[in-house]
């Protein structure tokens, strides 16, 4: 088991013992591992939701400081969740972070993770390494909130986003709206970090 | 021009992460293996029951893909934190391979059961059992053809 392989400094501290987290995932298993990771860090105010309808009806309820959302949910709903978050759920919960779990880690998904609103890309395997950096890198995440017709969430102006949709794209990096079946291999969790990773640009 | 709006929003965990008081990363990833080990043998036995029941869908006619899908889903993410990385990457293959099938609406049997084979032998963890690796080059090969059009 890798639960050392965090980047994160071993001595800094964490106090989630005040922070409540959405745990939307329909795997019980994996849900449950989950869970107990969160547990371990001290976070024990979770909601755990198999499906996007009740986790809809928890973000009516209740204030979440953290998302982990599956983006496979009945094929990849997850990502259409995010999108619903960003423009429709209530205010705090609609600027939560999302932390996006995924096992496509081709090119093209995590791109459509980032452009759904969701904050970081986790892929699977989820270790409690690998949780524990997202988490603080969520925790230090200071970038401003964008609200367009196209996009909702965390500012992503670190690279080209691609053309507006319904507009074909000039460059031959644009990515189209639509997302087909997988074109590229899959990213490593480093490759898919300095895909979504924010940066400064000059504007 | 867009009418783009950009405000600061308050972070919810700011306040949890580098904190003057709290638990150490070091204690809390200590304390998540010591839960994970805990966890392993009931994680051991659903995952013994996910590949049964992708073999025992994937017979069916219909085979209900989505429910396929999300088994392997699940194996790809309690093997792979469990060390069990040639299952893992086997299962997460299959994904690929049955998100290549949804796309062009055709059920390949044949790739089918080449996986339902592999994810077996994979998961077998009794004493004797040999993991050849090889064979998920193999399947990373097939799926490049399932991929491609025609």
């Amino acid at each position: 088991m890798s639960a050392s392989n965090s980047s994160v400094r071993p001595s800094l501290k964490v106090d989630l013992s005040r922070s409540r987290a959405l745990i939307v995932d329909d795997s019980p298993d994996h849900r449950g591992l989950i869970s107990r990771i969160l547990s371990s860090f001290g976070l024990n105010r979770q909601e755990k939701r198999d499906s996007l309808a009740s986790a809809k009806e928890a973000i009516y309820l209740q204030e979440f400081d953290l998302m982990l959302v599956e983006a496979a949910i009945n094929g990849a709903d997850g990502f259409e969740f995010v999108r619903w978050l960003r423009r429709f759920a209530p205010e705090p919960n609609r600027y939560c972070p999302v932390l996006m779990v995924t096992s496509a880690t081709q090119r093209d998904r995590v791109a459509e993770a980032r452009d759904a609103g969701a904050n970081f890309v986790v892929a699977k395997p989820v270790t409690p390494g690998v949780l524990m950096e997202r988490i603080v890198w969520v925790g230090k995440d200071q970038r401003h909130f964008v609200e367009t017709n196209s996009y909702a969430g965390p500012d992503r102006r670190f690279q080209h986003f691609g053309p507006p949709v319904g507009t074909k794209g000039r460059r031959k990096d644009d990515l189209a709206p639509e997302i087909g079946a997988a074109s590229e291999p899959n990213m490593s969790q480093g490759q898919i970090d300095m895909l979504i990773k924010p940066m400064k640009v000059n504007l | 021009m867009s009418d783009a709006r950009i405000f600061a929003v308050s972070n919810p965990l700011a306040d949890a992460v580098d904190v003057r008081f709290g638990l150490e990363v070091s204690s809390a990833l200590g304390r998540a293996g010591a839960a994970m080990e805990a966890a392993k043998p009931g994680i051991m036995k659903a995952i013994d029951a996910s590949i049964d029941e992708i073999e025992a869908l994937c017979k069916a006619d219909p085979a209900p893909l989505d429910r396929i899908f999300q088994l392997s889903n699940g194996v790809l993410g309690l093997a792979g934190a469990y060390g069990l990385e040639p299952l893992s990457r086997c299962a997460g293959l299959f994904c690929d391979a049955l998100d290549s099938m949804r796309g062009d609406g055709r059920w390949r049997a044949d790739a089918v059961k080449i996986y339902v084979r592999t994810l077996r032998a994979l998961g077998d963890r009794s004493d004797g059992a040999v993991v050849d690796t090889d064979v998920l080059k193999s399947l990373e090969v097939m799926n490049q053809r399932l991929a491609s059009p025609g």
